[in-house]
């Protein structure tokens, strides 16, 4: 694909646009290698804005709403953010509905070491129960403070992205981040067992 | 040893978002697609849905979209196999869904109808079949199906499954009639798609080619209640309107560029006629039967045979 005269957009192959374009056509293959790019990052979205429901239910309808409103994406605008929003508001209105919440889990098949890589001596912090120590005060958060933890540093999205994708002004993104973190050494200081819900 | 909690609840902020970078390696996420065994995969559900449901947009772009993939954008060569194999019948119903809207926006607009038969215009979604698929969707008379000849005469028309004259007849469910030309005599092929009837005749003196290579006749037979069916027709701005009348029934000739129509069954299933176009069309309906003639023979000469079926 030829890119001179053409302005890369931050966070977005060019690949997106004509791919975005095609799809607008109707071109259905064109929108389902959009839906491979970005499905993983859908499901993990999801799953943290509603950990207890069923994300890829959830990243099905937002898919297939993206499409119908395809015609309303700005073509230059990143599309991963955007497609996040949409994903983000169908895992909040399945979570709504769930009532028992077990939350985040570990993978069973811990891997324990990194394939790459022998643990560095800040990971090493994180080495058998402190993983899931910090999970479960992860859990313990409300949901707001879980996406934006979430969304930042498991999803690793930009603050810009972080912003777009949970609905919320850019200038928040910082100070919200903060009072979680904040939220979150409370959970870990708090005594063993009940998670000190506010 | 340290206890974690505390441990973890006294580092600074830079440091606990490194441990919650590392965490998010182990969490467990579910994975789309086909990384885990037997997992539904979830882009090829979310084309499934895309496709059985129309895009927003223009009515236009809905028609399209209705035609199948490919459709009047490209006339690629997915889009003309998919018309020649038949569309499933949902596709049916969101064309009939489109053009529904369509007649909504245009209701009162055309006078036009038949019994049971309301006429709309509009573009044609999408060209031709054709046989290779490659062909690009000018509506010209000089198209040509290369493969067309493999198949059983009128077998790219997308009529239906092809079987015998006296198949069709048992399965209509309503008295086939055929002209009572001589020279005509029974089809050279007959289809069946549901109790839809498509007959078609080679060309040969006294009835000459149509846009389709070796095709003289096509007549179609469909039964119908004129009280609960209505049919839709939908035609471009080069298509020309004529009111007619056949054997004292009502019906209309079309001529010009392709068109495409859909009925409503009394069950209210919509069911698109996709079958192609290959010349000029009379559409007429005697009791609860409608028929479609098609032919280059010109207006007086089609409405004549059509006034002989019997």
């Amino acid at each position: 694909m030829g890119v001179s005269g053409t302005v890369k957009v931050e966070g977005r192959p060019l690949e997106d646009a004509a791919l975005i374009e095609r799809a607008r056509t109707g071109e259905v293959m064109a929108y389902e290698e959009l839906v491979r790019r970005y499905q993983d990052v859908a499901v993990r979205t999801a799953h943290i804005v509603s950990p207890d429901g069923d994300a890829e239910d959830a990243v099905q309808e937002a898919f297939v709403k993206a499409y119908a409103a395809l015609s309303r994406f700005r073509i230059d605008a990143p599309f991963r953010p955007w497609l996040l929003r949409i994903v983000t508001n169908e895992a909040r209105n399945r979570r709504r509905s769930a009532g028992r919440r077990a939350g985040l889990a570990l993978r069973i098949a811990e891997d324990r070491r990194p394939d790459d890589a022998a643990p560095s001596p800040e990971s090493a912090v994180l080495a058998g129960e402190a993983r899931a120590t910090l999970l479960a005060a992860v859990n313990a958060l409300r949901d707001d403070d879980r996406e934006i933890i979430g969304a930042r540093y498991f999803l690793e999205l930009s603050e810009t992205e972080a912003a777009e994708a949970l609905g919320i002004p850019r200038g928040t993104v910082k100070s919200r981040l903060s009072r979680a973190l904040g939220r979150l050494r409370e959970q870990l200081a708090a005594s063993d067992g009940g998670p000190a819900r506010d | 040893m340290t206890e974690p909690r505390q441990a973890l609840g006294a580092l600074p902020d830079d440091e606990l978002a490194k441990a919650l970078r590392e965490l998010a390696t182990s969490v467990a996420f579910p994975s789309p697609g086909a990384t885990t065994p037997g997992a539904v995969d979830l882009a090829a559900s979310v084309r499934r849905r895309i496709e059985q449901r129309p895009p927003r947009g223009s009515i236009w772009q809905r028609l399209r979209w209705a035609a199948g993939p490919g459709g009047a954008q490209t006339g690629a060569a997915i889009g003309a196999q998919s018309r020649l194999g038949g569309r499933p019948i949902r596709r049916g119903v969101v064309l009939a869904l489109a053009a529904l809207l369509i007649l909504a926006a245009v209701a009162g607009a055309v006078g036009l109808g038949l019994p049971g038969l309301r006429i709309i215009f509009g573009q044609p979604p999408s060209p031709q079949p054709t046989a290779g698929g490659s062909q690009p969707s000018q509506t010209g008379a000089s198209r040509v199906t290369p493969s067309a000849t493999l198949a059983p005469l009128g077998g790219s028309l997308a009529l239906g499954d092809a079987v015998s004259f006296a198949e069709a007849q048992r399965q209509a469910g309503f008295d086939v009639v055929l002209p009572t030309d001589p020279d005509l005599g029974q089809p050279d092929a007959s289809y069946l798609n549901g109790q839809r009837v498509g007959l078609i005749w080679a060309t040969r003196p006294g009835l000459p080619g149509t846009q389709s290579p070796g095709v003289g006749l096509v007549i179609s037979e469909f039964r119908g209640n004129v009280d609960e069916r209505y049919f839709e027709k939908i035609l471009g701005p080069d298509t020309t309107l004529t009111r007619v009348t056949v054997g004292g029934s009502p019906g209309y000739w079309i001529s010009g560029a392709p068109h495409f129509f859909f009925y409503i069954d009394p069950n209210g299933q919509a069911v698109n006629d996709d079958h192609a176009t290959v010349g000029d069309v009379l559409l007429w309906t005697k009791g609860d039967v409608t028929y479609r003639l098609e032919t280059s023979l010109g207006m007086a000469a089609a409405i004549r045979l059509a006034e002989s079926l019997r």
